[in-house]
Parts: C-alpha cells; sequence; structure tokens
C-alpha cells in the first residue's frame, strides 16, 4: 500500500541509518568507549553455591589489598526490596531482590562488590573475602520446587508481590473462557502437544556495562548499556536512597539488547561504589558473568489442547503453563500472561479457552525479558499442536490455519482478559495481511510441490514445515512515550526522544516520522535520544513499543510543530493557514503561490516578529496493541544417520503495517528468525547437579554464525494501521516466534518425528528416529 | 617493556607491562576503542583486527607478538575521512544495527577481498564465521561484503 | 587482564633454556590465552617462540613434509607441499575461524592433545612423527605415542615440540572428514570421523580410520579398518562393520553429547564412507 507522500518521502524509504556513518567508522559510541579519567573498576563477587544462608562475611583481609576504595556486602548496604525487572511503575513483578542479602539463592547470585584501583586489585580483593556459608538444599527444577515440603526459596519476611511464596510460586494466572474441558471432551477431533523450552541465552554481543560518574554539580550519572533509561534513574534512586533529582541516565549506543538490558542489574552497584567513593566507577560483565548473572529466557513446558470439529473450525483451547523464573521473579508473571496473551488471540474463533500458568522459583538463573517475550515459548506448543491437528483431519496445515486465524474488525476476549499481569484491554483488529502473508510464503518455499515428499539425498531426507504468529505494539494502559520537537532558526530540526535505539534503527526511524509529518529529508532532523536530563520521558525499549508508541508521539510532536510552522507563515505572507502547504522545506500558498523557506520562517520566528521558539512536546499513551502478524515456512534436511537437521531454507512473510524503514524491518525479521533456528538447533545452557552452569561462554554455548545461518527470505506484506504512525505497528519481535514449531514441524514432514524438546539436537533428533534398519 | 610497531600506518612506539593483550594496549593505551571486547576468548570475532593484512583476534593477541607488524583497526580504514566502500556498502544494506560487531566484520571482510576479491556469497558466510552478530540474520551482512566487492571491480 | 611476563627467546637454545626453567612456549595463544584466562594454568612466564625461524617453514623432506611446530594453519594451508596432504587440509580447513586459522598452530593443537583436536584426526591417519627438542636431545615419537591422555603428553619438563614430519601416503587415497555438533563455525565437534581409503576394482583395498572426541585421544580403530578390506564401498556392506565400529570407541559422556550418541554415531559415521564410492 502507498503511503501518501506529499510532503517529505521520508516514510517507506530505507534511509541511511542516522547513527550508521559513526558506527563503521569505529567511533568512541559505546559506553565503555568513553574514558572517564580516574575511574575505579567495580567487581562483584558471585555466589559458588545454588542455595545458602550467608554466616558471615569477613573483608578484613580484602580491605589490605593495595588499591581497594570499597568493599559492599548485605553488612553495610541498607536493606531495600525492589525488582531488577526495570518496568514502568506500579511494577509488576515481585520485590524479593535486595542488592545484598543474608542468602544466596543460584549460583553467581550477587554476595559482595568491590571497587578498586585496578582490575588485578579487584579480582585480588573478591579473592580475599570470606565467606561463610551454610548450605541449603538447592531446587533445581519446577517440579521440584513445587514439591511437597519443598525447601522455599524466598522466606524473607521483607518480600512484596510474590503469589505463594511458601510454595515458591512467584506468579500464577487463570483465566477461563467457557468451559474449555467439557468442549474438548466433546470435540470430534482433538490433538495435544507438549513443548518444552530450556534456559537460553539473549548472547548481545556487548556485555553489560556501566560507568557512574559525577558531573560539575556533582550529580551523579550513570551511563549505561540499558533499554529503559528512566526506569533505571527511578530504580537506582530508591535501591541506592539517592533523590532521583540528584541522578541523570545517559544511554549512548547499545551494543544489542532483546530484553536482556531492560533488567536493571549493575547500575545500582556502580551507582552505590562511587557514592561511597567519591570516584568514578566502571563496571562490564565478563561473557560468563552475563551467562550466569544477567537475564535469561524463561525455561517453560507448555501443554496446549485443541478441539475442533471435523472441518478444521477450531472449537477449545487450553494452554497449560509451568514456567521456571529461576532464583527471582523478574517478569515473572508478565511472561507468564503474555505467553497466553500473545498466542491465543491468534485463533479467536474458538468459544471455550482456558489460560493457565504458574512461575515458580528455582535456584537456577533468574529469567527475564527476552524477544517474544513467552509468546515464543506459547507459540511452540501451540503451532506444534496444529500441525497435529492438521495431519488429524487430514488438513493442510495452511488451510487449518486459514480457517481460524483473526480477521480485521475482529476481536478476542483474551484481549480483555489478559495484560501484563493484570486485566488487559478490549481491542479489534483493525490491520491484518496474515492472509497475503501464507499465500507468499507458501508460494516462495514451495509448499504445495515439496511438502510430504521426504526428498532423498544419501541420509539426508528433506521435509516441510510452517507455523503463524502475531505479538502486540507496545503495552495497552502502560506504555507511555514522549517526544520534543524543536524548529532551528535555520529551519532544521532537533528531536529529543526519550526512546532507546538498542540497535534496532528507531533513531532513524523516528526522525523519518517526523521528516514525512514535516516534508523535510531526514537529515534535517537531528535526533537525540535517552537522556533522562534532556528527553521526555519514554518507557523504553521493549514489548515491541518504539515504533508504534514513541513513533505516535513524534509524529504529534511534528503535527503541533507544522501548525506553528503554518502559522507563522500565514502571517507572514497575510494568508490563513489553511490555505499553505509545507513540501521539501517550502511552504507556499495555494492561492497567491507566494511561498517561504523553513529557514525563513525559522529566523523570523526566532529574531524578527512575534518571536517564538517554534517547539513541541507530545506524549502517546498506548490504547491499544495492534499485532503484527507472520507466516514462517522453512525447508529442512535431516541427517538420519547422526540426526544433525540443516534448515536449508528459511521464508518468513510479516505484516507490520506499513514498514517505515522497510531495510531495518527486514533485519528485524532476519535477526529474530535466525535467533528462534538457535533456539531450534542448538542454544541451551546447562547445569552441573548443583545448579553451576556448564557452559557459559561462547565456547560451548553455541549461537548460530554466519555458515550456520541458512538463507533467510524476510518478506515484508504491507498493510495499514489505522492508529500506528503513517500506518506502522512493530516488527522487533514476531519473528522469533516461528522458528521453532516451524522447523518441528519440519522435521516431522521429513522423518516422522515430533521434537517437542528444544533444542532439536542431533542427539535427541538421532534418538527421536530410533533404530535404523 | 618498549614495544614498536605501526598503527593505522602510523608508528607508534609504547611501554607497556610485559604481559599487556594488544585488545588492552590498543583500546585503554592508545585510545583506540573501535576494536571490541565481547568475550574476551577468541569466540566472538569483536574484537578483530589485521596484522599484516592478516585477521586476528585482539583478545588472544599479547602485545608482543606485533612487535615490528602493521596493525590496522577500524579507525585506520577511514582515515582520510573517507568512508571506505565496505564501510558504505554496511551502511547501504543496513548491515549494521547495533554496530557492536561491525568493526570486527568489517576488518575481517577487508582480510578477506584482499585474499579474494570476488568471493561467492558462500565464500563470505566460511570467512566471517568467526564474527558472531546476534542482531542481523547475516543476509545484509554478506550482501554488503558482496555489494563491496563488486564497487571495487 | 593483563597476562603473565612474556619474554623473547634469542634462538632455539634459549627457548629450551627458558622452558626450562618454567616458562610456558607461547605460538598462537588461540588455547593458551583462554587457560590463562579462565586460571586453568598459571605458569611463571610465556616464552614467546612464535618467530623461531628453527619452528617454522614447511617443507618437503624425503617422502614426506615437515612443519615447523610454530607453522599457522593457514600457513599449512597455503604450503605447496601440503598440496599431497588432502586429508590435512579438510581437516584443518575446518578448525576454528580465519582469524583464528591464522593463529593457531598444528604444534599447539598436538600440545593441546585434546580428543576433539581437528588437526590430530590428519596426523593419526597419516601416522606423523613429533620432533621433539629438550634441554639435553633431541627425539622422535609418533603422534599415537606422544598424546598420552585428554591434555596429556609424553613431553618432558624443558622441552617442546620443533616440528612434525608427515609421510605422504601412496597414491590414489579417497580422503574423509567430517564432524558432528550443534553449529558449523567454531565447532567443538561430539564426533568426528576422518579416513583414508584405497579402493581398486570397487573393494576396498586398505582403510585408515581416525575418530575424534569419542575416546580420551584421537582414536584408530585397526580392527575396523582391517575388516573393511576387501568390501565395496556401499551403505549395506559399511553397515555389518557399524556395530564393530561403535563397540571399538570408548566416548565418555559430556555437555556437548552422551557416550551413547557418541557410540552410536561413530557407527553411522562409517556409513558416510559410501560417499567416497561415488566422489
Amino acid at each position: 500500500m502507498a503511503v501518501e507522500t506529499q510532503q517529505g518521502g521520508a516514510v517507506g524509504q530505507s534511509v541511511r541509518k542516522v547513527d550508521g556513518p559513526s558506527l563503521v567508522a569505529g567511533k568512541p559510541l559505546f559506553t565503555l568507549d568513553l574514558d572517564i579519567p580516574g575511574s575505579l573498576v567495580g567487581a562483584i563477587l558471585p555466589s559458588p553455591h545454588a542455595h545458602a544462608r550467608i554466616v558471615s562475611v569477613d573483608t578484613s583481609a580484602a580491605e589490605q589489598v593495595p588499591g581497594v576504595r570499597a568493599i559492599l556486602h548485605h553488612g553495610n548496604v541498607p536493606r531495600v526490596p525492589y525488582t531488577t525487572a526495570g518496568q514502568g511503575w506500579p511494577e509488576p513483578s515481585p520485590y524479593d531482590t535486595v542488592l545484598f542479602d543474608t542468602k544466596v539463592r543460584f549460583v553467581g547470585d550477587r554476595v559482595a562488590a568491590v571497587a578498586a584501583e585496578t582490575e588485578d586489585a579487584a579480582a585480588e580483593a573478591l579473592a580475599r573475602i570470606r565467606v561463610e556459608y551454610e548450605l541449603l538444599p538447592p531446587i533445581l527444577s519446577p517440579e521440584e520446587a513445587l514439591a511437597p515440603g519443598a525447601p522455599i526459596i524466598h522466606d524473607e519476611p521483607d518480600a512484596e508481590g510474590i503469589y505463594d511464596a511458601s510454595h515458591n510460586i512467584a506468579a500464577a494466572v487463570d483465566i477461563p473462557i467457557g468451559d474449555a474441558a467439557a468442549a474438548l471432551a466433546a470435540a470430534p477431533v482433538t490433538a495435544e502437544a507438549t513443548c518444552e523450552i530450556p534456559y537460553s541465552q539473549h548472547a548481545t554481543i556487548e556485555p553489560h556495562c556501566v560507568i557512574a560518574y559525577f558531573d560539575d554539580a556533582g550529580r551523579l550519572v550513570v551511563r549505561t548499556s540499558t533499554q529503559v533509561p528512566f526506569h533505571v534513574r527511578r530504580i537506582v534512586a530508591r535501591v541506592v536512597g539517592l533523590d532521583p533529582a540528584r541522578i541523570r541516565v545517559v544511554k549512548p549506543r547499545i551494543g544489542g539488547g532483546f530484553g536482556s538490558k531492560q533488567e536493571v542489574l549493575l547500575e545500582p552497584v556502580a551507582a552505590l561504589l562511587a557514592l561511597r567513593t567519591g570516584r568514578p566507577v566502571r563496571m562490564a560483565y565478563t561473557r560468563q558473568e552475563v551467562f550466569v548473572a544477567s537475564r535469561t529466557r524463561h525455561p517453560m513446558k507448555v501443554t496446549v489442547r485443541l478441539g475442533a470439529t471435523k472441518d478444521g473450525a477450531l472449537h477449545a483451547l487450553e494452554m497449560d503453563v509451568l514456567s521456571n523464573t529461576g532464583a527471582y521473579g523478574a517478569h515473572a508473571l508478565t511472561v507468564l500472561s503474555n505467553v497466553g496473551s500473545k498466542t491465543l488471540p491468534l485463533y479467536n474463533k474458538a468459544p471455550h479457552v482456558h489460560f493457565h500458568g504458574r512461575a515458580v522459583y528455582t535456584n537456577l538463573p533468574v529469567a527475564g525479558a527476552y524477544r517474544g517475550y513467552g509468546a515464543t515459548q506459547g507459540y511452540f506448543a501451540l503451532e506444534v499442536a496444529m500441525d497435529k491437528l492438521a495431519e488429524k483431519l487430514g488438513l493442510d496445515p495452511v488451510e487449518l490455519r486459514r480457517r481460524n486465524y483473526i480477521r480485521v474488525g475482529e476481536t478476542s476476549p483474551i484481549f480483555e482478559k489478559i495484560g501484563e499481569g493484570r486485566e488487559g484491554t478490549a481491542q479489534i483488529v483493525r490491520s491484518c495481511a496474515l492472509e497475503e502473508c501464507l499465500r507468499i510464503g507458501a508460494e516462495r518455499i514451495g509448499w504445495r510441490e515439496k511438502r510430504g515428499q521426504r526428498r532423498e539425498e544419501g541420509p539426508w531426507v528433506h521435509g516441510l514445515g510452517m507455523a503463524c504468529a502475531m505479538q502486540g505494539s507496545g503495552i495497552t494502559g502502560v506504555d507511555m512515550a514522549a517526544a520534543t520537537l524543536v524548529m532551528q532558526d535555520d529551519g532544521s530540526f532537533r528531536l529529543l526522544v526519550g526512546a532507546t535505539d538498542l540497535g534496532t534503527g528507531s533513531d532513524t526511524i523516528l526522525a523519518q516520522i517526523a521528516a514525512q509529518e514535516l516534508g523535510v529529508p531526514v537529515d534535517r532532523v537531528l535526533v537525540y535520544s535517552s537522556d533522562t536530563d534532556f528527553t521526555p520521558f519514554d518507557t523504553g525499549a521493549y514489548a515491541s513499543s518504539t515504533t508504534y508508541v514513541s513513533g505516535n508521539a513524534v509524529l504529534r510532536a511534528a503535527s503541533d510543530v507544522r501548525a506553528q510552522i503554518l502559522d507563522v507563515a500565514a502571517a507572514a505572507l497575510g494568508e490563513r493557514a489553511s490555505a499553505l502547504e509545507l513540501a521539501a522545506g517550502v511552504v507556499r500558498s495555494r492561492k497567491s503561490g507566494k511561498s517561504l523557506t523553513l529557514s525563513e520562517i525559522g529566523h523570523r520566528a526566532t529574531y524578527v516578529t512575534d518571536q517564538r521558539q517554534i517547539a513541541a512536546t507530545a506524549s502517546f499513551a498506548c490504547p491499544e496493541s495492534p499485532p503484527p502478524f507472520a507466516a514462517f515456512f522453512c525447508e529442512v534436511a535431516v541427517d538420519r544417520e547422526t540426526g544433525v537437521v540443516r534448515v536449508e531454507r528459511f521464508v518468513v512473510a510479516a505484516d507490520c503495517g506499513v514498514a517505515i524503514h522497510p531495510q531495518a524491518a527486514e533485519g528485524q525479521l532476519e535477526g529474530a528468525v535466525l535467533q528462534g533456528i538457535g533456539h531450534a538447533l542448538c542454544e541451551e545452557m546447562l547445569f552441573s547437579p548443583r545448579g553451576r552452569c556448564l557452559n557459559a561462554g561462547f565456547f560451548d554455548y553455541k549461537i548460530p554464525s554466519s555458515l550456520d545461518a541458512p538463507a533467510i527470505e524476510a518478506i515484508l506484506v504491507p498493510s495499514e494501521e489505522p492508529t500506528g504512525p503513517w500506518g506502522a505497528k512493530s516488527i522487533s519481535e514476531v519473528g522469533i516466534n516461528g522458528p521453532l514449531p516451524a522447523i518441528s514441524n519440519a522435521i516431522y514432514d521429513a522423518v516422522g518425528a515430533r521434537m517437542v524438546r528444544a533444542p532439536f539436537t542431533p542427539e535427541r533428533v538421532r534418538f527421536a528416529l530410533g533404530v535404523i534398519p | 617493556m618498549t614495544l614498536s610497531f605501526r598503527v593505522n600506518g602510523r608508528p607508534v612506539t609504547v611501554d607497556v607491562p610485559p604481559g599487556r593483550r594488544l585488545l588492552d594496549l590498543l583500546r585503554e593505551d592508545l585510545g583506540l576503542t573501535g576494536t571490541k571486547e565481547g568475550c574476551g576468548e577468541g569466540e566472538c570475532g569483536a574484537c578483530t583486527v589485521l596484522v599484516d593484512g592478516k585477521p586476528r583476534l585482539a583478545c588472544l593477541t599479547a602485545a608482543i607478538q606485533v612487535e615490528g607488524r602493521d596493525v590496522l583497526t577500524i579507525e585506520g580504514l577511514a582515515a582520510s575521512g573517507q568512508l571506505h566502500p565496505l564501510q558504505e556498502a554496511f551502511l547501504a544494506t543496513a548491515g549494521v544495527q547495533c554496530g557492536f560487531c561491525t568493526p570486527g566484520l568489517i576488518l575481517a571482510a577487508h582480510a578477506l577481498l584482499a585474499e579474494n576479491p570476488s568471493p561467492t556469497a558462500d565464500e563470505v558466510r566460511e570467512y566471517l564465521s568467526g564474527n558472531l552478530c546476534r542482531c542481523t540474520g547475516y543476509e545484509q551482512v554478506v550482501e554488503a561484503v558482496l555489494r563491496a566487492a563488486e564497487r571495487r571491480r | 587482564m593483563d597476562l603473565p611476563e612474556i619474554v623473547r627467546p634469542r634462538d632455539l637454545a634459549d627457548a629450551v633454556r627458558l622452558t626450562g626453567e618454567g616458562g610456558k612456549p607461547l605460538v598462537g595463544g588461540t588455547d593458551l590465552f583462554v587457560r590463562l584466562r579462565k586460571g586453568a594454568e598459571r605458569p611463571p612466564f610465556l616464552v614467546y617462540v612464535g618467530e623461531l625461524p628453527e619452528l617454522r617453514g614447511i617443507h618437503e623432506t624425503e617422502g614426506g613434509v615437515e612443519i615447523g611446530a610454530a607453522a599457522t594453519h593457514v600457513e599449512i594451508l597455503s604450503a605447496p607441499a601440503t598440496a599431497q596432504l588432502p586429508i590435512l587440509r579438510l581437516a584443518l580447513a575446518t578448525i576454528g575461524s580465519p582469524a583464528l586459522r591464522h593463529m593457531g598452530t598444528l604444534g599447539g593443537n598436538v600440545v593441546n592433545a585434546s580428543p576433539a583436536g581437528d588437526g590430530l584426526v590428519p596426523l593419526y591417519l597419516l601416522g606423523a612423527q613429533v620432533n621433539v627438542v629438550g634441554p639435553a636431545r633431541e627425539r622422535s615419537l609418533p603422534v599415537e605415542e606422544f598424546v598420552l591422555g585428554p591434555g596429556r603428553t609424553a613431553l618432558q619438563p624443558g622441552e617442546l615440540i620443533r616440528s612434525l614430519t608427515i609421510p605422504l601416503p601412496r597414491d590414489g587415497a579417497h580422503p574423509y572428514f567430517r564432524k558432528v555438533g550443534r553449529r558449523q563455525a567454531l565447532l567443538i565437534a561430539v564426533a568426528s570421523l576422518g579416513a583414508l581409503v584405497w579402493v581398486e576394482d570397487g573393494a576396498v583395498r586398505e582403510a585408515r580410520l581416525a575418530l575424534g572426541s569419542v575416546a580420551p585421544t584421537v582414536l584408530r580403530p585397526r580392527e575396523v579398518e582391517r575388516a573393511l578390506v576387501g568390501r565395496p564401498l556401499t551403505v549395506e556392506a559399511l553397515a555389518e562393520l557399524r556395530d564393530a565400529l561403535s563397540s571399538a570407541v570408548r566416548p565418555i559422556s559430556d555437555l556437548r553429547a552422551s557416550a551413547d550418541y557418541r557410540r552410536r554415531v561413530s557407527g553411522n559415521l562409517l556409513l558416510d564412507l559410501s560417499s567416497l564410492a561415488s566422489g
């Protein structure tokens, strides 16, 4: 669909990324590229035990290490329960964390922190801290956590918001609509799948890092690799007991996030070390720490039961979730909710739906936000179950989806029933091009010709699989973004946004949205983002929100500024504003043909007549969350001898409304799909019987390289979202939801083995195949 | 320990501890922060630099190993202020998302094109296999390298 | 994070002396620096032998190729002398990534004595000799005797590897190398199989097999090698030896795979040799 581009024509163009030239030149843009003279190095002492009480901490030997400037531990840091989740206020995650506790709950939990003149001195000091532990029995699986008489992981009296601490249940959700059990029992055809996803990692290439220092006025500046600068400011202030007005949080360029940098992890520690020493402090996780002490995807076991009529109309959907939130409940409730809320509305026709889930504590690393945010886990089970149902019905899996997916003008009760840890918001779907996505995807992969053929090539057997998914665009009733747009005397613009570009290109996209409205090229809009001193509020980059939520705020600000420009021009030209049009940097009268350049208008307003700053601040709160849709198709080859699975081709067709920057949208899709392929084929954190992570590093935890990545064909199928800025909705997450089920379904098509436990390693596939004659 | 070598065409002599890593020498002693540390154990490729034109991982290289040699970092590619064709190509294809792995990818690609001016897509994928990128699906990265190769012809 | 002190020896004799004083020889650093970082090894100082002329160079000898211990994988892959050793090139080309192949050495692979060492598989197939220099004498021993177990070698204190001598195999060998794992690049194999097979009149005349990651060292299953003689390279004929190969290996379970899978996949990899018949 062509966008009306009577103005700038910026939208829909893959313009050069605004921060691109500096990035490719290797300029010092990232957190640790800045050299703050006199910085101390901060480091953290991790727990060697999965579950233990700290009897004593003796820092006397560590204090003697030359160069040590501060040591923090539970004995000298005030106890403030909080959550690291980095969400809006009031926070939906339980306050079950303190900076330094008297108990450790996983191998890698924070015991103490040190600031020293050098890295070596910090390491030496950590080695000399003597901690006496009283070991407690560790809980290493959700099943153990729920067993009667299980040790209680969160027995501290001051935790708040835990669903049922005495049974290790961090969060629980139960949403019955109709009577799913009865409907399933009565359904002519049923199918069921239980799928499991293990611990896996975001694996941003830049580890979490921060520098805390003092500005000339003595205020604390926290320069950090974060997705949520405003939440960081609020949370750090509370946890370290500092007036928020004395804290400035700056997000420079960040080296990937995918949810892991929504967590507020190092910032309060660095801030406290800086406050205690009066010196700048820099901290960075090692790669091993990123694996163990940052965050992971929530491991889950999801069971889906489907009941359908003989012609494939879904009548009942049941989804049962057991989520492992690890030692702390960051995002426990909201990720759990999303398993249902982002999946079940896709098949909205079933009158009977039951979503039930629990998120439980274990003595393993802490799960958090990760691209897909529960939907990825939900779609794995849902779409494998749909494949099974299609087989039972003797129906093409594409056709089964066609008969059931949500159409424009329709709604699902789930939208209203499940929100982010509370009730959601009713909404209807206003844009959906899934039909076209299915058609194009099937055609590209050769669905009709190749599926069910089991083509052989030596030991390799080929198969095809598919899946569908949707996501949202921001969180209804929670997300809010603001933008300030200022016109300068020369007719160029400054755009100040709290939105957080974590590599997605959102700075560029927001500039495009403004440029389109203002009728100027993108390079006339200078973007400055994510600085709590200088940019207006934004909840941050998560939940696929930036293009839609922040983009709408930018568009509102730009409309306001545009109106002001026309007013100034109208006065100057002696005409009515309604007779004027703004395009290509010029305001022209349709009536008289007279014109003024933006520079002339800027000069007039700044220096000459009726002087004023042409500027506007606008905000946008998310009233609904339009879902992007995607259809995934892949071809795999399975080696029957070794169980190795090769993804030969992957086709994803997605509807993100109008793509503001098509190349960036394709990049989001391709990247999300490849992360999903990693989940499907190789990624899994492994633990010892005492809860120690055995593969905390890229040596043994493999993420896909360029050699592993198949040809990924990303196709943008346009629709126009009426509530989106220039018709846009989100794209960053939806792509990760498809690879797990699509690949599992393709393996089934090839060799008849249902892979329901990720990753589908050669060993698991080989054993699923049984003995080969 | 006094060490002399060339960085980005410029001779430098530095006094460093005898166990200095090349990565720290570049980032901390010489302020060349375009070289990134992603893992510190040779598995991610973010610290790739060229030594005598060949790719090396600065996290697994001791400073002493570049004595008398020619080191090229990302800062040296556009030293004249003009972006290198590879840098232009990464911009043109959106091969840059967060940009953290980009300096290493571009330098690895630079070494590839010096060895093989007309690589196939598969050869590009093979050569860049030690440079992990978590943002892209590598499609736009491979396209960038092929495009730069084409432009040079 | 700084490394231990690194010294540069004047010549090979100096390197031997410094090694005798407890110094750890350093060439590529691709494995050593990782172990140092993890604290798995704490040598008092390192001896940078990477630029000693005595350890460099790749040249043809009477009936073979001699490869200096400090020759990098890329140098070996591109040396004209190794054109006669396609199995060596096949295996080395799968190691690490281009940067790691520019840094790492075959000598380093041998010293590490990893059962998963990709570079070791062809050395076992070709019957390579390890030439060792020490304070008292030089000696030479077959790679199978040099490697004692995971990370253990016959190297005595003060000794270092000078070079490897690889005899050329008889003409006509079909080379085969494949590793199985979760990923393609920088792969630590859960099992690998290398082979040299001579075929005459549709039947195997001689076969050498070497498996990686399925025993404490790279393994030559000699009974299976002998049993292959006289058979055609068909899936059916190979399948008859599958169980024999599975029982010849002595795998462990670790985080990459179970012993059971390794045993089974070793046998199954054998079937893949049928691809040599067509190729």
